[in-house]
């Protein structure tokens, strides 16, 4: 598949989860649905990389989708005022985002699959919540916590559908794609996000004393040399996959900044 | 003491509430400190759980096993849990039930991923029911409060809304997840569709009754019976049937839009409260909720023999005769 192929697919996918997710109101007031390319490029990569890939899979990548954009959108809530009817209904359009998943799940009908999808965001929910914990804990927590936040969906559709061995790089490539937009919106913003002042105070547990910035910088040069390692030492990766994971690494791309939380 | 009366109604269940009320415990249940701490608090918060014994009382009239029953009611406990964790934010309630909101006690973004924590469990939770009819009846129900909510916030402050807007909205708001309730707990149980149909229609009777009586006392009962300002949902935007009823009356409109501005006084909500209570309005939202509640009792009287009638019967005319 070349990459005009692969946009093509990612364009798809995005528009069937926006079709699905349409609501006049909605729309004119919070916008149009937060669907992240790169969520939907890893979600898609088994198909990327030539895998048998069915209808059923394209539906329920879509569900995935939409699960993604419900929990996204309530990353969106101001954590004091939500009082002005743009975060009134963007509480709204999670909610509805999330009944949509399900009713399109239940349509299939695949219940077995809305256990554990719902399974999953029950392991998200409480991720995004450790954030606000005042426990202070090592780093490698904390990339544990991203890791399920950014990732946990999409490895349940891998192992569902037995694409297991996609999922290491899958989880290292979306982990180094929030930590660097963390890098980014501190550096634009020098705003820290709950997330980074978590991180900054597990240094706690070392004896060097970095900035936050400083240990963004770290760790996403770390994960980007871990993925590298990962791409190279993945043989059953398309040449042309590689090549398009490398071109899509954070160093390479500068995606507009949305809010993000947990 | 409502509640109490309420539990005496349904007497007959009480031991298999108390089998809910510990699997909602359970399923509450969270390795996050913030999430078990904000869910207990829920749960002591208590709430009548009027949607497990519409659930219950419904499966009665099929084969009723408390084992699968328990995983409706308790799924339809915890998305009415959700929702109300998530209201709190929409409408920055502080107390709720006399306890601080999750919102006021953490903060709006605790309160989502809360309320989404809560949401998920309890579709964990109905995933032990393999019946594709009873998801699919859920998730449409879903679905379709969330878009009652919306238009609810799109209704806001219009004042000049047909009354059909307000009946869509509480339809929408509150009679179907009671309909929804009654209609799941006979479609699990295994009652033919004719009954299952009766019993939702009765669900959504009783919530249809119920929800104008709510809106009939926010007007009707003292600051202290509401724990909050009469006239609250005037206040904040929403325009109910009573408020529709006098809109046209001259002498009370200039105070409605003054309430709906931010711009009345506390003088002036009284003499707004006292000429509405005063009015035609208030009795004619109870005969229309009274239609509703008769509508509600002759589905139960269609029903097949069966003690639980009695409970169902007593329900909705508690529902939609209380008087607070």
């Amino acid at each position: 598949m070349n990459a005009a192929n692969i946009d093509n697919k990612i364009q798809e996918l995005q528009t069937n989860i926006l079709m699905q997710l349409h609501h006049r109101t909605l729309l004119k007031y919070t916008g149009q649905p937060i669907v992240e390319n790169e969520t939907l490029f890893y979600l898609l990569l088994p198909f990327l990389n030539g895998e048998k890939w069915t209808n059923e899979q394209d539906e329920v990548a879509t569900t995935i989708g939409m699960i993604y954009t419900a929990l996204h959108a309530h990353d969106q809530i101001d954590e004091v005022d939500a009082t002005s009817k743009g975060q009134q209904l963007t509480v709204l359009a999670g909610d509805f985002y999330s009944g949509m998943y399900y009713q399109m799940l239940s349509k299939i009908p695949n219940i077995a699959l809305i256990r554990l999808l719902s399974g999953g965001v029950v392991d998200i929910s409480e991720k995004k919540t450790a954030v606000y914990e005042p426990t202070i804990r090592p780093i490698a927590d904390w990339l544990h916590t991203l890791t399920v936040i950014e990732s946990k969906s999409i490895e349940q559709f891998m192992k569902h559908y037995h694409f297991d061995q996609y999922i290491p790089l899958m989880q290292q490539a979306l982990v180094l794609n929030r930590l660097a937009y963390e890098l980014r919106n501190l550096q634009q913003t020098h705003m820290q996000t709950r997330i980074v002042a978590a991180i900054e105070k597990s240094e706690q547990f070392t004896s060097t004393k970095r900035s936050a910035e400083r240990i963004l910088e770290d760790l996403v040069s770390e994960l980007s040399s871990t993925l590298i390692r990962s791409i190279s030492t993945s043989p059953f990766l398309q040449d042309e996959v590689k090549t398009l994971i490398i071109s899509r690494m954070p160093t390479h791309t500068c995606e507009q900044l949305t809010t993000r939380e947990g | 003491m409502e509640k109490m009366k309420l539990k005496l109604l349904y007497s007959d269940l009480k031991s298999d509430i108390e089998v809910i009320e510990k699997e909602l415990e359970t399923a509450l249940n969270s390795s996050s400190h913030f999430l078990n701490d904000a869910s207990l608090h829920l749960l002591k918060a208590g709430g009548k759980r009027i949607r497990p014994v519409f659930v219950l009382l419904s499966a009665k009239f099929g084969h009723y096993d408390i084992e699968q029953m328990k995983k409706v009611a308790v799924s339809l406990e915890l998305i009415h849990m959700a929702s109300l964790v998530h209201d709190d934010v929409i409408d920055d309630s502080e107390m709720r039930r006399g306890r601080p909101t999750v919102k006021s006690q953490w903060n709006n973004r605790v309160a989502m991923y809360t309320g989404d924590f809560i949401f998920a469990r309890a579709l964990q939770y109905i995933t032990d029911i393999d019946n594709p009819k009873a998801h699919e009846i859920l998730s449409k129900t879903m679905v379709e409060i969330c878009v009652g909510e919306v238009i609810q916030i799109e209704d806001k402050m219009q004042l000049d809304q047909n009354i059909r807007d307000y009946f869509r909205r509480i339809k929408r708001k509150t009679a179907l997840l009671i309909a929804s309730s009654c209609h799941l707990g006979a479609v699990v149980a295994g009652t033919d569709d004719q009954i299952a149909s009766r019993l939702k229609r009765y669900g959504y009777y009783v919530g249809m009754s119920f929800q104008i009586i709510d809106d009939i006392l926010d007007l009707t009962s003292t600051d202290k019976q509401l724990g909050k300002p009469a006239g609250s949902d005037l206040l904040q935007g929403n325009i109910t049937l009573p408020v529709l009823l006098v809109r046209d009356d001259p002498a009370i409109r200039p105070l409605i839009e003054k309430a709906l501005e931010g711009t009345i006084t506390e003088d002036e909500r009284q003499e707004l409260l006292g000429k509405i209570r005063g009015s035609e309005a208030i009795k004619k939202a109870k005969k229309i909720s009274d239609t509703y509640l008769q509508k509600a009792l002759r589905e139960v009287d269609a029903l097949p023999q069966n003690s639980i009638k009695k409970s169902l019967r007593d329900i909705a005319l508690y529902m939609g005769k209380r008087k607070f």
